[in-house]
């Protein structure tokens, strides 16, 4: 994985999302808030742990099964772009008549750093929050993404707009930005275009800044048109149909729903905290019964 | 607009849907549908572009025409394994002899997997020609591959649509001599020398390539995971390996071929003291295996023999093998002339001590041929063990490949006065790493980045400007003897109609397609053999194809004269406008 990594653009991503994460720290969370955080946020992640365990669970299961799930999609052989073509048409071609170069920097920066901020920001914002339901059901509503997205990957064979129209629909991104064909993880997966993730993650993010716009009515402000920027990104660089995002938006709705209906009114879950307690103590067993050990050869060693 | 339209709707009302439409439509005449199947745009835009404009241009004309985009080894295994398919847009890999059409279309080869008439196609006719000109030498034989070009350009179990140039860049602060050989050819390695006077080695090659096949598969004989095989290539050496016109001795020291008698023999004597990869030495009975391994990979112990998928062409021209001593092997090659016969020995060898032991019956999950695959067929021959210049050292699934050199070669050994002395020094570096990048995009702009030296692979035309971008970066053309094609599975009705297939081919514009999707990269193809010596006069591209002209101006397909010529060939139309299945 390693090899194939381009380090100077992660680097810049990494740099750009950092400044805007920042900004969001000032304009959007707050001083009061921040303050208390660096307070508070050993017991907070203390007190949500489980459902960050659940989602690093989900993704690294994710990357496993989307690198290695192609010769099962091959074999199941539901091939959906001709039935996406049909109901999708020319929408996609029809946007990227209007591509000028300009436009196509813009979305370019929209589809990989407005993004990742989109997607990143929340974690700081709803740990800052005072009580951590947003937290969690943000952590549920991304594992929901994730786990039905991949399911509908391994389901389907759907190629892009770009792959199945081209020349009419080009790979904007990709003819201006090469590299980023990289980072995206393109290499295997071109197969993987329904639902569109993009547009899930993003809209997922947008539903719940509205679920918490009294305490972050900026957010609301912000990650909404930036959301449907995405949305409409993934088009018109050529990546998703409008299917795709139609079918993003309907994860997206399911997700949220589905992580209100996992919680009570505290974002808790008595499974996820059980299994995740569980998960922690099988760890850490070895580790105190190392420490009972030691501390016995020791007693024994001064007496 | 018109066309785009009845596109949607068509595709829409494929397959399963298609056959519910018919029914709830009152058992009115079905509508002739076929699938078109090709690669992504990621994978070949020359291929998803003319298929697209086929897909397009039939539904224009009536004919719901479906279009499936596979991944190079899923659209091999359709087409060259399970005969899974109905038309498919594709790129077929030619040599420079006119021999490689035998395999292609004699209808002895119809029942073989692999790219052995993939098209099933029988003709009396093109088997009587095919037959000919490997008989026969010099005038003689360019005159049966004459007739045997018109019968196939008439016939058309194949559509040649152009032979694109290869095209590739490097550059050239650590290595010169880039010119010499495509880098899709393995002899390409060893024209490298090191720049600047010295003649020390380098550490390192580095290139890279968008086929990340060989990353998990150096299978030589298959034809799912193997196209150009430039990899194998350089792990597997043949007796021979053809460049300056003619093959010249490589393994072997030197050949005789007599063709006096009643079949034509080939007395083969092998290099002194060669080895392989593990050490073993490698003798005459590698080379008598490996010809009746290819031909038949149970070697006797099934119920029917299994031809492997690839290389076949070439071997079945062995008709048996005589080991004479441990360096000289005698080849009995039937009524073969001496271009043929050469043909033959451009083979690559195998190991006899690893492959012997896969004659077993096989299978692997999604491929569906017959009779049976061995193991050898399927086997991923991911730590392949060979004899080439260069040797297997490590690899990553989709990420990476390394070889390294191989010092024990011939080529690595001090040698005087050999017959294969323009490749003098052999390799120039003691590594060679392959890079697996998702676009040829991302591929020039790993050379630009000076991460790689060149790119492995020819990058396809609409990358050549990216190219000019760098003033570092020197770019390579050079003609190549593949070819982009319509091919078509003649079993299936009513492709096996010669009239149908001539009229397919005349939906498209071949000088608009080389002006626009090859960007002038590539010459116009009327025959396999377009662009060689070998095309008779008649059969010359003249701003327009002599067999199959475009039935439109300038690109524009005339639809009304179009479904008059299907309908004189005897294709009906119903009332609207539909093409009727038959």
């Amino acid at each position: 994985m390693i090899v194939s990594i381009p380090w100077p653009l992660l680097r810049q991503i990494i740099l750009i999302v950092g400044i805007l994460v920042v900004l969001g720290f000032v304009i959007i969370i707050g001083f009061d808030r921040l303050r208390r955080l660096r307070y508070e946020y050993r017991e907070r992640l203390a007190a949500v742990y489980p459902y960050i365990l659940l989602l690093a669970i989900t993704l690294v299961l994710n990357s496993f099964i989307r690198n290695n799930g192609q010769g099962l999609s091959w074999l199941l052989d539901i091939q959906i772009t001709g039935l996406i073509y049909s109901i999708d048409g020319n929408l996609v071609a029809t946007i990227q008549s209007y591509a000028t170069d300009e436009l196509t920097q813009f979305f370019t920066y929209i589809y990989i750093y407005g993004y990742v901020f989109l997607m990143v920001f929340p974690f700081f914002a709803y740990l800052a929050k005072d009580e951590m339901q947003s937290f969690r059901e943000l952590m549920l509503a991304y594992t929901f993404n994730y786990t039905i997205g991949v399911i509908c990957y391994i389901l389907f064979i759907a190629y892009g707009p770009r792959n199945w129209l081209y020349p009419d629909v080009r790979s904007l991104m990709y003819i201006h930005w090469p590299q980023s064909q990289i980072i995206t993880g393109e290499i295997n997966s071109n197969t993987n275009v329904f639902p569109s993730l993009h547009s899930s993650i993003a809209l997922t993010v947008m539903l719940l800044a509205n679920r918490t716009r009294d305490t972050y009515p900026l957010w609301l402000l912000v990650s909404t048109p930036l959301a449907i920027c995405v949305l409409i990104a993934t088009m018109y660089l050529g990546i998703h149909w409008g299917v795709d995002v139609v079918a993003g938006a309907v994860l997206a709705v399911i997700s949220v729903e589905g992580a209100k209906h996992l919680t009570d009114d505290q974002g808790r879950n008595r499974y996820i905290d059980g299994a995740a307690a569980r998960i922690v103590a099988a760890l850490l067993y070895p580790l105190y019964v190392a420490r009972e050990w030691l501390s016995e050869i020791r007693a024994g060693m001064d007496s | 607009m018109l066309g785009t339209a009845a596109g949607v709707g068509a595709t829409a009302a494929s397959g399963c849907l298609g056959l519910l439409t018919d029914f709830l439509g009152g058992g009115g005449p079905a509508q002739l549908s076929v699938t078109i199947k090709t690669v992504p745009a990621d994978t070949d835009p020359v291929m998803t572009q003319i298929a697209r404009q086929l897909v397009n241009r039939l539904n224009a004309i009536g004919v719901n025409a479906g279009f499936e985009l596979l991944s190079r080894a899923q659209l091999r295994q359709d087409v060259l394994m399970n005969n899974d398919y109905d038309i498919y847009v594709g790129e077929f890999p030619a040599h420079g002899d006119p021999d490689f059409m035998r395999p292609m279309l004699h209808s002895v080869f119809a029942g073989e997997s692999g790219w052995q008439n993939p098209f099933e196609y029988s003709d009396l006719t093109v088997d009587e020609h095919l037959t000919a000109q490997r008989e026969q030498s010099g005038s003689d034989r360019k005159l049966a591959v004459g007739d045997l070009q018109r019968a196939v350009a008439r016939e058309q179990p194949i559509g040649v649509i152009a032979h694109p140039e290869e095209i590739w860049t490097a550059r050239d602060d650590r290595f010169t001599g880039w010119d010499e050989f495509p880098l899709v050819n393995p002899l390409s390695y060893l024209s490298l020398q090191t720049r600047g006077q010295t003649t020390d080695r380098r550490e390192r090659l580095r290139v890279t390539t968008t086929n990340g096949t060989p990353t998990g598969n150096l299978n030589p004989l298959s034809a799912m995971h193997r196209y150009r095989g430039t990899f194998t290539g350089l792990l597997y050496d043949s007796l021979g390996e053809y460049y300056d016109g003619t093959v010249n001795p490589w393994l072997a020291r030197s050949w005789e071929i007599d063709t006096s008698g009643e079949t034509t023999t080939a007395t083969v004597t092998l290099r002194s003291s060669l080895r392989w990869h593990d050490g073993q030495p490698l003798t005459a009975s590698d080379v008598a295996f490996t010809y009746r391994f290819l031909n038949d990979t149970t070697l006797g112990n099934g119920e029917t023999a299994v031809p492997a998928p690839r290389l076949r062409g070439r071997a079945s021209i062995v008709e048996e093998t005589t080991v004479r001593d441990a360096r000289t092997v005698e080849l009995q090659l039937g009524s073969a002339a001496r271009p043929v016969a050469e043909r033959v020995l451009t083979t690559p060898i195998l190991p006899a001590h690893i492959w012997e032991s896969t004659t077993a019956q096989a299978s692997a999950a999604g491929l569906d041929m017959t009779p049976y695959p061995t193991e050898a067929i399927v086997a991923d021959n991911s730590t392949p063990v060979g004899n080439g210049v260069l040797q297997f050292e490590g690899s990553t699934d989709g990420e990476s490949l390394v070889l390294t050199r191989f010092d024990e070669h011939f080529m690595h050994r001090n040698r005087s006065s050999d017959p294969a002395e323009r490749f003098d020094g052999g390799i120039p570096f003691n590594r060679l790493s392959v890079r697996i990048v998702p676009s040829d995009a991302a591929a020039v702009e790993l050379v630009a980045a000076d991460e790689v030296d060149a790119t492995a692979m020819s990058i396809a035309p609409n990358s050549v400007s990216r190219v000019g971008n760098h003033d570092e970066l020197n770019l390579f053309t050079e003609k190549s003897r593949t070819f982009y094609h319509v091919g078509f599975n003649t079993r299936q009705v009513p492709l096996g109609n010669g009239h149908f297939r001539r009229l397919i081919m005349r939906l498209l514009d071949k000088g608009q397609i080389v002006e626009e999707a090859l960007d002038g990269y590539g010459t116009h193809g009327v025959t396999p053999l377009s662009g060689t010596d070998w095309v008779p006069a008649d059969l010359t591209w003249d701003g327009e194809d002599p067999q199959v002209p475009f039935i439109g101006e300038d690109g524009e397909l005339d639809e009304q004269r179009a479904k008059e010529l299907f309908r004189e060939a005897g294709f009906g139309y119903d009332d609207n406008g539909r093409m009727i299945a038959r």
